[in-house]
């Protein structure tokens, strides 16, 4: 009879227990990368990459895994829950985003607002704040069609160029709770990547040569490379790269080994702001054809890259305080530092910001000149 | 003379996970203060240990009567059955609470097409059995679990390392003063003071009593401590707008590609302790009712309240967000009466009337 009882009310454990949100993995649209435009009606175009496992890791006329191993679903929508529904019943199977990696705004959506779409992302519980965000001027359905050799999947392919931004200083990757985290703070700005097609190379590849400039959450302009790194200098975001400078008509270019920004922001007793950054730079140095560098004028040669660092900086900066956008974070400094100081000087700060002083100290230390030491064009002489 | 069941270890560590059972709770004093939510929560621990002293002198005061008994020597036995009754119905109150937490969280982020129900009703039985075996070894049972979930926090950590940005915690003392207030008074009613319900259970307690209380208490809160600088560290401002911090925080776990996606470890110590939290509160419900009704056997009403549980769980919160909104706004002052005010007027009274038990 205990027996009988212990079953009974073990019964609805076992049929509870059963998994009611079970879904097959053969049911499942993984969803690697979203990617949103206007439309011609002015509404979303909304494109899904969905990966197809089984041709997935198999080369070509491997017998079944012959075909692509992602399909792209554009569909049109008014709002992106909306679109994702639509696109789930495109692909017959019911949309899984646990696995998305980007999301890749148009540059016409970018200037009307990205928040929208961030707000759909980060409600997803299936998504995590961890998403890429990129941003593009080619056609979204142009760009999630080109994959490498390496990346069989467009998605995959435009991730892994965020990661290596990170590796050779070539602009900032930014992921979603970065971007609303400057959304939240005090700072107004905000940095996303932007990714082209590079027709000229064969096969056609995807870059990353410039940055979009976010002011709170819309488009508001671009920056090259080498602008971007005026940011990223003062940002302390700086890994790898290469810089060149030019003295006495030669030309030298170093790989910046490592670098690290200390950035303090002070305020005086009349609320005069001002911003110093002390750089610590250590270079290996890659080109000096004429064997310039001697223990005598080394001093210059740093000086020289010092003064190429700070005209990054600087044109940088002007650039910025033209249009008003702090993407450093000095606002959040300030706040951080002093918040009574930032709540009298909120509503100056556009005008404050314009005139900040920014005292950059760089120090540069040569670590190596290469596997030799002289050049052959002076030995020559 | 009640015999001795529980070993002052097991008391101690059985408040730890009790308290740790309430880290989903983080959310309740978070959107206040957003990035120095860990303020309160120091500040809960100073404020909270005048309260322990209480709490463990009732105990030794009255050593060998209950919750339950103390109130009816010190108010005598019509008036300390009702408070007893309102104590019941308070710990039904926080029963209902962490149950309801812990199923919406499975059915909003693990499985959405489950109805919350299912996670009750699963809760409730397994917790069930667990009360009907007796506090003694549920208590036991806390330092394999601590254990486990321990040494699952720690490795959390370390993964999260290179997330942790120090800057996050800047600036402090920003907000209004009345916010602080706020989250202080949430944080000493809702998670720190619910450790009244051990009250229930020294009398049958070997050991140092007010060592095991205080042991337990700083350890359980310097926990939960840790956990939300973790969260802070890593999610800084974007603590203030996420649902469940910690989870949102373990997610972010990614080394290299390879080590992600572990965030669902962090649901098995939600479940553990969680489990913890509800058996030790359920099994007061028990033994409180039957204390009052004056049987000595309370299995016989195990299922019963635990069909009322799952009941009030269901009909609780429509949604998360009401959730939240209570328990930030409204909950503390419900619970400040159980928690503050009665404790210490039933240790004013008995030291007035110089009451003790031998």
């Amino acid at each position: 009879m205990k027996k009988i009882k212990v079953l009974c009310s073990l019964l609805p454990v076992l049929l509870l227990g059963g998994c009611w949100s079970r879904t097959e993995i053969s049911d499942l649209s993984i969803v690697m990368g979203v990617a949103v435009e206007k439309n011609d009606k002015g509404e979303i175009g909304l494109l899904t990459q969905i990966v197809v496992p089984e041709n997935v890791g198999l080369g070509n006329g491997d017998g079944k895994g012959s075909g692509e191993s992602y399909v792209n679903i554009y569909t049109d929508c008014k709002y992106l829950a909306e679109g994702m529904v639509r696109a789930g019943n495109q692909s017959d199977k019911e949309i899984y985003l646990s696995h998305n990696l980007i999301l890749l705004i148009s540059e016409e959506m970018a200037k009307e607002g990205i928040y929208p779409q961030l707000d759909y992302i980060m409600r997803n519980n299936e998504l995590r704040l961890n998403v890429l965000l990129f941003v593009t001027e080619n056609n979204i359905r142009d760009i999630m069609d080109v994959k490498s050799e390496t990346f069989q999947i467009p998605a995959t392919y435009i991730a892994s160029l965020g990661v290596a931004l990170g590796q050779n200083s070539g602009g900032m990757n930014k992921d979603v709770l970065e971007f609303v985290t400057n959304m939240l703070e005090k700072s107004n700005g905000s940095l996303i990547p932007i990714v082209t097609i590079d027709k000229t190379s064969e096969p056609t590849s995807l870059k990353v040569t410039s940055t979009a400039v976010f002011k709170d959450d819309k488009m508001i302009g671009k920056l090259s490379a080498n602008e971007t790194r005026g940011i990223m200098w003062l940002d302390d975001h700086i890994n790898r790269g290469e810089i060149t400078t030019e003295l006495d008509g030669n030309i030298f270019s170093a790989r910046i080994n490592s670098s690290k920004t200390k950035r303090k922001i002070f305020i005086d007793k009349n609320d005069k702001v001002s911003v110093r950054a002390d750089i610590d730079t250590e270079l290996f140095i890659k080109r000096d054809i004429y064997g310039y560098i001697t223990a005598d004028n080394i001093g210059k040669v740093k000086e020289a890259f010092a003064q190429e660092i700070k005209s990054e900086i600087y044109a940088t900066l002007k650039k910025m305080r033209d249009s008003k956008t702090d993407v450093y974070g000095f606002a959040q400094d300030l706040y951080r530092t002093d918040f009574k100081a930032w709540n009298r000087l909120e509503d100056k700060w556009d005008d404050i910001f314009k005139n900040l002083y920014v005292d950059v100290n760089i120090n540069i230390s040569i670590r190596e000149t290469g596997s030799i030491d002289r050049s052959i064009l002076k030995e020559r002489e | 003379m009640t015999a001795l069941k529980i070993k002052e270890r097991d008391f101690t560590i059985a408040m730890i996970c009790f308290l740790q059972g309430s880290t989903l709770f983080t959310i309740f004093f978070a959107p206040n203060l957003k990035w120095e939510a860990w303020i309160p929560a120091l500040a809960g621990i100073v404020l909270t240990l005048p309260l322990i002293w209480v709490y463990s002198a009732l105990a030794t005061t009255f050593s060998g009567k209950s919750l339950c008994g103390i109130n009816e020597i010190v108010f005598g036995k019509a008036a300390g059955k009702i408070i007893s009754c309102m104590y019941i119905f308070y710990f039904i109150e926080i029963t209902v609470l962490s149950t309801d937490n812990i199923g919406s969280f499975f059915s909003d982020y693990i499985m959405p097409e489950t109805p919350k129900a299912v996670f009750f009703i699963m809760i409730i039985v397994v917790c069930s059995f667990a009360v009907r075996s007796g506090i003694e070894n549920i208590m036991k049972m806390g330092f394999v679990l601590l254990a486990f979930v321990t040494v699952s926090v720690v490795v959390n950590i370390l993964l999260l390392a290179n997330k942790i940005n120090l800057k996050n915690f800047l600036p402090v003392f920003s907000q209004e003063f009345i916010k602080y207030v706020q989250s202080v008074h949430t944080v000493v009613t809702m998670p720190f003071g619910e450790v009244v319900v051990f009250l229930m259970f020294t009398h049958i307690t070997s050991g140092n009593i007010k060592r095991g209380y205080l042991l337990g208490f700083l350890i359980g809160a310097l926990s939960i401590l840790i956990i939300i600088i973790r969260d802070i560290s890593v999610l800084g401002v974007a603590m203030s707008i996420v649902s469940v911090p910690s989870y949102e925080a373990l997610r972010l776990i990614d080394i290299s590609n390879i080590l992600t996606r572990i965030e669902v470890l962090i649901s098995f110590n939600m479940v553990i302790m969680s489990f913890m939290k509800i058996s030790v509160l359920y099994c007061a419900i028990v033994e409180g009712i039957a204390e009052v009704a004056g049987t000595k056997d309370y299995k016989h009403q195990v299922w019963a309240m635990g069909v009322i549980i799952i009941c009030f769980a269901v009909l609780g919160f429509e949604s998360g967000y009401q959730e939240v909104e209570y328990g930030m706004s409204y909950h503390a002052f419900f619970a400040t009466p159980f928690t503050i005010i009665l404790p210490i007027a039933t240790l004013i009274t008995a030291k007035l009337r110089r009451l003790k038990t031998v």
